[in-house]
């Protein structure tokens, strides 16, 4: 089937999402949750996009293209709600991500410099139990791809999301770290995870060595 | 567009591609080194094998490059130690030993052992060293004890010494049987694909004397008698054959044989494999009917298949329940042999091995050995030569003079380590290159510091057949060389100059003179690899077989192979049977795995016995416990768990203090030399109630 | 990230035995806490992961709080907001020597927060152990330990044959097994009678089982919704418990249209009594072959499994439905794939509120043309509403499209309490907007409801008097929002909890930060929790501005 993206029309299977479809055709919509290797989530609404005769902007991540469908990925209102969003997850962070993360990275892409919200901000908690892998709680967004990753890429069902609201976030077995639960140490939440709330220790210590020596 | 690799890369300064030297899977990773050292490694979104994932050996295990025990400097022995030597004493001592005991004994008396750890142009250089330079096939590979069995197999069914498909077949099957293989453990990255393909439908038989994690995920579980292997095979087929599941227009048009293979299959009805393997009649019925009706299936094997004594029957069986479904040579109908090590296939498919050139052509092949001679402009022996076990025991009866150990632990590694240990101390002069001190270097007289994987340049062939680039992320410690430059460098001192600069070269080499790798160029294999046979035009083979074997008539040849008992059973005195695997977090030896903070994660090993068996042995949980075979006895803490089927024990192999393989006996299977590992009969017993004589740690005799 | 563990569960248990859920919540009923050795258990027993079991056991409020003996659970519903004093729940605090989401010390006694019991009608509400009182002296009664139930609503129908205020019959059943093929009473019956679902959106029941009949797919299912978290309604409850048999039946020809053969209720924990009643119902009707195999001797069969939530709003919405009823976190999934495609254990799942599958004996009965005749207006059938405790006559009403909220709150209502005079209703729950007094002649129907930012919902009419303050309610139901905000989606996560934050103070609130706040929930939440909360707060800051304390 053909839909239109940004006004050049682009072939695509059914089944295809508009994530995808912009992106086949070298398009680009900043996205938190997405990871191509998992099913689509529809959590982080960062990729919402224009679709001519929809009622409001859609999640591209998570919508069908449909025949002669016309998308726009620079639609104001999508756009407007995108980074209302960033700035939401900015908001909820004791610390501005660092600049290599994908939230600094999508954050930049939508020009979210700051955030005007005030208010609870998660509370530090960090994990350093295991041998590779740290667990900072406190950058946790809730966007599911670690525990997504570890579900869908290893299997090994050691991550799930915890609480709810507010104050969701992520937890290794029952809540006792990576080495205490059926971690497999695979690495792929690190991976995925786009705020360094898992980060490989390693790159956490070269981090702080480096920021150390800038001073 | 995947985000988190980003994060990743962006945190040090540089990013190198390479393929990563753990198991054959084959994971393409990105290196990020930084000031010299591996700073971080992840997976490549790309990577053909492994997809942008890989696991805890291959991400974090890099430690062990820059550990102080690396060996930075040559050694030569020195009374009971060793003294720090340059290369150029190393080399003269190689030299001068080597044309001694050329001189008195013959090219015979000197062996070598590639390292199906290194690359194929190692081997290629280290098979050229021993075959030009030395001028001996007595050249071997640690292939030998893994897969050797799967490589002959593989060949006298079908053609082609490797996999049929690709894992890519594994999401495309419908149902697969996985047989002597814990995936999860040993291959994570391909269990976890194989884990993911169960959970979203594939239907999933797993075979195995244990009930591995994958069983939890599977349709059906069969733990059978270990060594039965080969009658869980006949009885499935006997299935397909009596339910008339087979595919007739595949067995009449496509192979041979079938009418013998029937009739062998008449004797093995599903009662009569229940009463061999102890798998209930019904479930190998069911087993046959998920594989057989499935659209498309696939067969997974391991080293539990292999490393028994009827290890290569048992894979021509498989071939044959292939062959009689038609369940060969499209998507999702793979035989996949999980291959043990990264260069396993690669390192025998170079002529590592005592019997063949690259590409599986017989050493005594006049034209093969003429374009050989032509080419290195020396003369060749069309002898055979010794294989691994073979040069152990002409060692032991003085035949064998010396041995060049290229990256191989095998005072560790290989079966009946006391007898290891007697013929490296039979040897006159013993050579190995390495990058750390072993159980094997104790027994050296000289000692080449050499490079792992993150250091040197080349390429590793995965257990798809898939030759992929290898590159340097860090160069070696200290004055510690890359093997190839050793091996060439050594060669030329030998007197034969190899003219291989590169491994490049030695690629434009390898593609010279072996057809399967006629259009292998270093540009070609760019990111995705190539899995042979490559024909001159760059095109690969992901699927082999789709029209026609690649035997001499082009037919699949059905062999009847009988089961038969495997070389220990069960007695009075030894009422177990040991089965030996692999733990998720090492790594073989150990060497690598054991020198980073995989320790931590796992400080140490244990024997597994069910619930029943240490009831009746009065052991407890983590007691200590003796466990003695007719070749040997170690002790070990005991871990209880019904994993394990009553009658049987399991431990890893990783750990030297443990030294497992004292346990493991001579017993090799039939037609490759690969030992038996998979079936110890043992006897198990609290160390709490040892007696006053209790026999040492070491060897019966 | 559920599909693979929805895969894992189905693997190992027939899809009617209890859920992990389900024994987590009587482990915390029985010994007042789930500690990490029980979730270990559990997950062995249940064959899931850890983790999983214990993102469960962090997920549901009946679970997170502890319990002691006396486990007393304090309504705070926005009728009970209402009609309660600010102080109330700090008095039983004290009263009892506990503190809020705390155990006594000696383990006797806990206190905890609860939305909604479902006794708008008489609020305050308070549920002590499984004693709900309400009403005058309720705190008084916590306090002295003499609680007794409170009792249930009046009931009336406005309508000569009353369709949902009536008993069970089955002669649904028996005209559709005796008279009519499936296809009949799908497309003949159900989609000609343009049964709408009373759940919030509305959506046609009959198109909904044609997705779910034409999915592929062998096993299907048949889902009511029993989760009526909104506060200030007790519709769904009043039917659970008095006509137990009209949903039964309501289920079971959904069954039969569909092609399935089992059905669910979930019932939300805050019902307790709906539960049992149901699940005797279920007895009931299997003994009298109007369950189970070969209905009334024909070749259909159905079976329905009663299941408890464990204290959520958000799982009223049909993914996060599904979820707690496969015992999982009950988080929001991203549609597509929908139910009827994808539901219980990926199968094609059909999911309608209780009052909606209430109505199908009816049309099953006397045929689509009885039922769309029912109402004068555009729309078909009738509807429950019921009015909370400021009425003079609280209780549930039976009424036909089209009246005006005036004539429902003054006529039959009977206006507020002691003629007191209405600021303002809140029609369909907290995702519904208000409606100042100036527009009570606004007609009750979808349309026109609709269009003064108002919503039939589920149904309440919960009317605020001249004494409420319009900030408290804001904070009241931005509160009630934030937390229970499943976590899934960014906007509703972190956008609720910060519009929560900005009425929580003294300090005035930015309208133009609020207002692009409210545009981010609306237009991007995934489920109608977000986006729906904006709605009462836009008719604030439309028609009380002044009140809201705005800069």
């Amino acid at each position: 089937m053909q839909v239109m993206i940004d006004g050049n029309a682009v072939e695509v299977e059914p089944g295809t999402t508009l994530l995808e479809a912009i992106q086949g055709s070298g398009g680009h919509v900043a996205s938190l949750c997405y990871d191509e290797r998992l099913d689509p989530f529809g959590a982080c609404r960062v990729c919402m996009v224009g679709v001519e005769g929809a009622p409001g902007p859609l999640p591209s991540c998570t919508t069908l293209c449909r025949e002669g469908m016309e998308i726009s990925t620079t639609d104001e209102t999508a756009l407007r709600v995108a980074r209302a969003v960033v700035e939401l997850v900015l908001s909820e962070l004791p610390e501005a991500p660092g600049e290599h993360t994908a939230l600094a990275v999508v954050a930049k892409q939508l020009n979210v410099t700051k955030t005007r919200w005030t208010g609870a901000v998660h509370e530090k908690d960090e994990d350093l139990r295991h041998p590779y892998l740290a667990f900072r709680h406190e950058l946790c967004i809730s966007c599911g791809r670690c525990v997504r990753a570890c579900d869908e890429v290893q299997g090994a069902f050691a991550l799930t999301v915890t609480g709810r609201g507010f104050s969701s976030n992520v937890a290794a077995g029952v809540d006792s770290g990576f080495a205490e639960s059926s971690c497999v140490s695979c690495g792929a939440c690190a991976d995925t995870c786009p705020t360094d709330a898992i980060v490989e220790l390693r790159l956490l210590e070269l981090a702080i060595e480096r920021n150390g020596s800038g001073e | 567009m995947v985000q988190g690799n980003k994060a990743m890369s962006k945190t040090t300064e540089s990013t190198v591609s390479t393929t990563c030297g753990y198991c054959g899977v084959g994971c393409r990773l990105e290196v990020h080194p930084q000031d010299g050292v591996i700073a971080s490694i992840s997976p490549a979104m790309d990577g053909p094998a492994n997809k942008g994932h890989t696991c805890l050996k291959g991400r974090f295990a890099h430690q062990f490059t820059r550990s102080d025990e690396r060996l930075t400097t040559p050694l030569i022995r020195d009374g009971d130690g060793f003294r720090e030597a340059t290369w150029d004493e190393a080399f003269e001592r190689i030299v001068s030993e080597f044309t001694r005991i050329k001189s008195e004994h013959g090219p015979n008396a000197i062996a070598g052992l590639a390292s199906s750890r290194a690359t194929n142009e190692d081997c290629w250089a280290m098979q050229r060293l021993m075959r030009a330079a030395v001028g001996t096939n007595n050249i071997d590979n640690c292939s030998r004890v893994c897969h050797s069995p799967t490589s002959f197999a593989l060949r006298r069914c079908f053609g082609y010494s490797g996999a049929t498909g690709t894992f890519n077949d594994i999401e495309a099957a419908d149902a697969a049987i996985l047989i002597g293989a814990n995936a999860t453990e040993g291959h994570p990255v391909v269990g976890a694909r194989i884990k993911q393909a169960a959970i979203n439908g594939m239907k999933l038989v797993t075979v195995d004397p244990r009930r591995i994690e994958l069983a939890d995920y599977a349709e059906l579980h069969c733990s059978m008698r270990p060594g039965t292997n080969a009658a869980v095979i006949l009885g499935i087929a006997n299935v397909v054959m009596t339910e008339g599941l087979t595919d007739e227009k595949f067995i009449a048009e496509r192979t041979e044989g079938y009418e013998e293979f029937a009739a062998l299959l008449a004797e093995y009805p599903p009662e009569e494999a229940e009463r061999i393997t102890g798998i209930p009649a019904d479930d190998i019925r069911a087993a046959a009917r998920i594989y057989a009706t499935a659209e498309n299936a696939c067969l997974i094997w391991g080293l539990g298949v292999t490393e028994q004594r009827y290890g290569s029957e048992v894979v021509q069986l498989m071939c044959g329940l292939a062959m009689m479904t038609g369940k060969v040579g499209r998507l999702g109908s793979a035989l996949l042999p999980l291959r043990g090590q990264n260069n396993v296939q690669g390192s025998s498919d170079m002529g590592a091995v005592p019997d063949t050139f690259s590409g599986y052509r017989p050493v005594s092949d006049e034209a093969v050995a003429t374009m050989f001679e032509e080419r290195w402009g020396t003369s060749l022996s069309r002898e055979k030569g010794l294989t691994i076990p073979q040069m152990f025991n002409a060692a032991v009866a003085g035949e064998l003079k010396s041995m060049f150990i290229f990256g191989e632990d095998v005072a560790q590694t290989d079966p009946n380590t006391t007898h290891v240990i007697h013929a490296l101390e039979s040897l006159e002069f013993l050579v190995c290159q390495d990058i750390f001190m072993t159980e094997t270097t104790k027994y050296a007289d000289v000692i080449l510091p050499a490079s792992a994987f993150l250091e040197k340049h080349g390429t590793f062939t995965n257990a798809e057949r898939r030759l992929q680039m290898v590159d340097v992320a860090i160069s070696p410690p200290g004055d510690a060389r890359t093997d190839f430059d050793i091996l060439t460098s050594l060669s030329a001192a030998l007197g034969h100059e190899m003219n291989l600069a590169t491994p490049e070269d030695a690629m434009e080499e390898i593609a010279a003179l072996t057809p399967v790798f006629a259009g292998v160029t270093y540009e070609r294999l760019g990111r995705d690899g190539l899995c042979w046979p490559v024909e001159a035009d760059g095109s690969d083979a992901k699927i082999l077989y789709a029209e026609t074997f690649a035997n001499d008539n082009g037919l699949g040849k059905f062999n009847a192979l009988p089961y038969r008992e495997p070389g220990e059973v069960a007695d009075e005195e030894f009422p177990l049977i040991l089965v030996t695997g692999r733990r998720l977090q090492h790594y073989n030896a150990g060497t690598m795995t054991r020198r980073t903070k995989n320790l931590e994660l796992l400080p140490s090993d244990w024997l597994e016995i069910h619930p029943d068996d240490a009831a009746r042995l009065w052991i407890n949980e983590d007691d200590l416990v003796s466990v003695r075979s007719h070749h040997g006895r170690i002790e070990i803490p005991a871990r209880i768990t019904d994993r394990i089927e009553k009658g049987n024990v399991f431990t890893a192999f990783h750990f030297p203090e443990l030294r497992t393989n004292l346990l493991i006996g001579d017993s090799v299977e039939v037609n490759t030399g690969c030992p038996e590992y998979k079936v110890v009969a043992v006897d198990v017993r609290a160390m709490s109630e040892a007696p006053s004589d209790t026999p040492a740690l070491v060897a019966a005799d | 990230m559920a599909s693979n563990l929805i895969k894992l569960t189905r693997r190992h248990h027939p899809v009617d035995a209890p859920t992990a859920l389900a024994k987590l919540s009587a482990i915390v009923a029985e010994t007042g806490t789930i500690t990490d050795e029980d979730i270990r258990t559990v997950a062995t027993d249940y064959q899931l992961p850890e983790a999983s079991v214990y993102g469960i056991a962090t997920f549901y409020d009946d679970l997170i709080a502890p319990r002691g003996k006396r486990h007393v659970r304090i309504c705070t519903g926005t009728a009970c907001f209402e009609a309660g004093d600010a102080d109330s729940a700090q008095r039983i605090c004290d009263g009892l020597g506990v503190g809020m989401g705390e155990v006594s010390d000696d383990g006797s006694v806990s206190v905890a927060e609860t939305v909604c019991l479902g006794f708008c009608h008489s609020s305050p509400a308070v549920r002590d152990n499984d004693v709900i009182d309400a009403g005058p002296g309720v705190i008084e009664r916590v306090i002295e330990g003499t609680t007794v139930q409170a009792p249930e609503p009046p009931m009336r129908s406005l309508l000569a044959d009353p369709v949902l205020t009536r008993p069970g019959t089955w002669a649904g059943l028996r005209r559709a097994l005796a008279e009519l093929t499936p296809e009949d009473l799908l497309h003949v019956e159900a989609k000609a009678a343009d049964l709408r679902g009373r759940g919030g959106a509305a959506f046609p029941a009959g198109n909904k089982w044609e997705f779910a009949r034409n999915a592929p797919g062998e096993q299907k299912y048949i889902v009511a919704n029993g989760d009526e978290g909104d506060p200030g309604s007790y519709i769904d409850k009043y039917l659970m418990e008095q006509s137990p048999e009209l949903l039964l039946e309501g289920l079971a020809l959904a069954g039969y249209a569909v092609g399935s053969d089992q059905g669910f209720v979930l019932v939300r924990s805050e019902y307790p009594q709906s539960t049992i009643i149901l699940r005797e119902a279920v007895e009931q009707a299997k003994a009298e072959n109007l369950l189970g195999d070969n209905i009334l001797g024909s070749d259909f069969s159905f079976n329905v499994t009663i299941v408890e939530g464990a204290g959520s709003y958000v799982v009223g919405e049909e993914t996060a439905l599904l979820a707690c009823l496969q015992g999982l976190r009950g988080t929001v999934s991203a549609r597509p794939p929908f139910p009827a495609e994808r539901g219980v254990y990926e199968e094609p799942t059909v999911v309608n509120n209780v009052e909606t599958l209430c109505n199908v004996p009816f049309i099953a009965a006397q045929g689509a043309e009885a039922f769309r005749n029912l109402s004068p207006g555009d729309s078909a059938g009738s509807k429950l509403v019921c009015f909370n405790s400021a009425f003079e006559n609280p209780g549930m009403v039976e009424i036909p499209f089209g009246l005006t909220v005036r004539e429902l709150c003054e006529e039959v209502a009977g206006g507020l309490k002691g003629g007191a005079a209405i600021k303002a209703v809140q029609i369909g729950g907290p995702l519904g907007g208000i409606l100042p007094a100036s527009l009570l002649d606004t007609p009750f129907d979808f349309a026109p409801l609709a269009e003064v930012g108002c919503m039939v919902g589920h149904g309440s009419i919960l009317a605020f008097d001249e004494t409420t303050d319009m900030r408290s309610l804001a904070q009241h139901l931005l509160r009630f929002g934030a937390h229970e905000s499943c976590g899934k989606c960014f906007p509703c996560r972190i956008g609720l909890q910060r519009a929560y934050e900005l009425f929580s103070d003294d300090e005035p609130v930015d309208r133009v930060a609020l207002e692009e706040l409210l545009e981010t929930l609306e237009l991007g939440s995934l489920c109608a929790h977000g986006s729906g909360m904006p709605a009462p707060i836009r008719s604030l800051l439309l028609h009380f501005p002044d009140e809201l304390g705005l800069r």
